[in-house]
């Protein structure tokens, strides 16, 4: 009977993850491909951010100190804060976004954390005078965008799984009050009650937000009119 | 009696729970990540992956390339290396003037303040370089909102219907991106059946600088 009960678990558990209209292994080379690409994306993210990196201690190295020159890096350096392609640290706030554990029928929908809820938490927080954003380690720079596949949050072309942590370095009081004013993420908050969908934002000392490790193609932008 | 026939439902439920998570034990092993449903999401997936290692490459070999030229300067960046990548890095930012061919997209109707949010989130996504929502260039912290008398605001500045979006990138692609079955302009369609969308493709639009940049008062550089 019991063993009866744990081969019944395992049979369940084996249909519900497999598509009937597609055989295991054809599934199976989906999923190694779609890893195979992962892995290479990581490596090239590395690679982009190290490269990155050197350029910035290169271009921060000083051949000759003369004051034009240290206006010119000071420049550069808060250009770079910006666009998000040098790591910073400083006070802010973590949001944590999980999943709802609550399941019943028909609620699947509501009880996930969706793409356009990351993407409404991380509007609020630049809204409350956030400087630097990230979730999951994704710097959120001029040209990313957050969107899914499936139910499958990509944000900088990875794909994210939760929990999800949005960091913002800023005014922790202002990013506080802003999360908490009932006038915003009034649709996650009352889904956060019904489901247990987590939604908590936290206070942090000294948050550090990775630089951006992704390509910034302009092939088609050019200076000038 | 009652009480052993509970303990074997208990341990019949915990025995099943164990059967699936043996399963899911076993996955997780073979690190393979839980595919999204459809073939068609697997493809899409796939096709993004391919797409942004493609871009990433790319970044790789002209990184490399920047990297030589300081090496073969002393290995370090002279004044010229470091004014022209002030100026890439300021364009990134907003602050350069920018042209380019592109796509215009016109949308007329009720649309609320995280509708339009999405729609710049759908043009970035497209691939769009460089955006603006009614004449203003878009920057990374830009956020349209709605004040309390109902006026929708870019960047804390009042904005009027129609909107008006010009994205600089392949206009083929952003057009087909935005206009894709499934996609936002479907769905907006969907929930406001009487607004007006339409599309042009432009072989050069020009648009101006965001002068209005945020100061650092909180991040410091960690490098």
């Amino acid at each position: 009977m019991l063993l009866a009960a744990v081969v019944l678990g395992f049979l369940v558990s084996l249909q519900w993850s497999t598509d009937p209209n597609r055989s295991v292994s054809s599934l199976d080379q989906v999923s190694r491909t779609v890893r195979q690409l992962e892995l290479e994306q990581e490596d090239l993210k590395q690679t982009v951010g190290r490269l990155r990196q050197k350029l910035n201690s290169r271009q921060q190295d000083s051949v000759a100190s003369t004051t034009p020159l240290e206006d010119l890096r000071s420049e550069l350096v808060l250009q770079k804060m910006r666009a998000g392609l040098i790591d910073v640290r400083g006070p802010g706030v973590r949001v944590i976004l999980n999943d709802g554990q609550r399941i019943s029928a028909g609620n699947e929908g509501e009880l996930l954390v969706h793409d356009f809820d990351l993407r409404d938490v991380i509007s609020l927080v630049w809204l409350a005078g956030a400087e630097a954003v990230s979730v999951n380690g994704e710097r959120i720079v001029n040209s990313t965008s957050i969107y899914c596949v499936g139910s499958t949050i990509m944000v900088n072309d990875t794909r994210l799984s939760p929990p999800y942590e949005v960091s913002a370095i800023g005014d922790s009081v202002s990013l506080l009050d802003y999360f908490w004013n009932p006038g915003y993420l009034t649709e996650l908050k009352a889904r956060a009650k019904r489901y247990g969908l987590q939604s908590e934002p936290i206070r942090v000392e000294n948050l550090t937000i990775p630089a951006y490790r992704g390509s910034l193609p302009q092939r088609f932008a050019q200076p000038g009119s | 009696m009652r009480r052993s026939a509970f303990s074997l439902v208990l341990m019949t439920v915990l025995m099943l729970v164990l059967g699936i998570m043996i399963v899911a034990q076993f996955r997780a092993a073979g690190r393979l990540r839980p595919l999204p449903g459809t073939g068609d999401e697997q493809a899409i997936l796939l096709s993004a992956l391919a797409d942004a290692n493609s871009r990433l490459r790319a970044e790789v070999g002209s990184l490399t390339a920047q990297e030589a030229a300081y090496e073969h300067d002393r290995g370090t960046a002279g004044l010229q290396e470091l004014v022209a990548e002030l100026n890439r890095v300021r364009m990134l930012n907003g602050m350069v003037e920018v042209s380019g061919p592109g796509m215009e997209l016109l949308l007329d109707g009720p649309l609320n303040a995280l509708d339009l949010q999405d729609v710049i989130n759908e043009l970035r996504n497209a691939g769009a370089e460089a955006i603006t929502l009614n004449g203003r260039r878009l920057m990374v912290s830009s956020v349209v909102t709605v004040d309390t008398k109902g006026q929708v605001l870019l960047d804390g500045q009042p904005i009027a219907r129609p909107y008006r979006f010009l994205a600089i990138g392949d206009p083929d692609t952003v057009e087909t991106a935005v206009r894709r079955p499934g996609g936002l302009l479907v769905l907006f369609r969907r929930a406001y059946p009487n607004l007006i969308v339409q599309t042009a493709q432009h072989p050069k639009v020009v648009m101006g600088v965001q002068r209005t940049q945020g100061a650092f008062r909180y991040a410091q550089p960690a490098e």
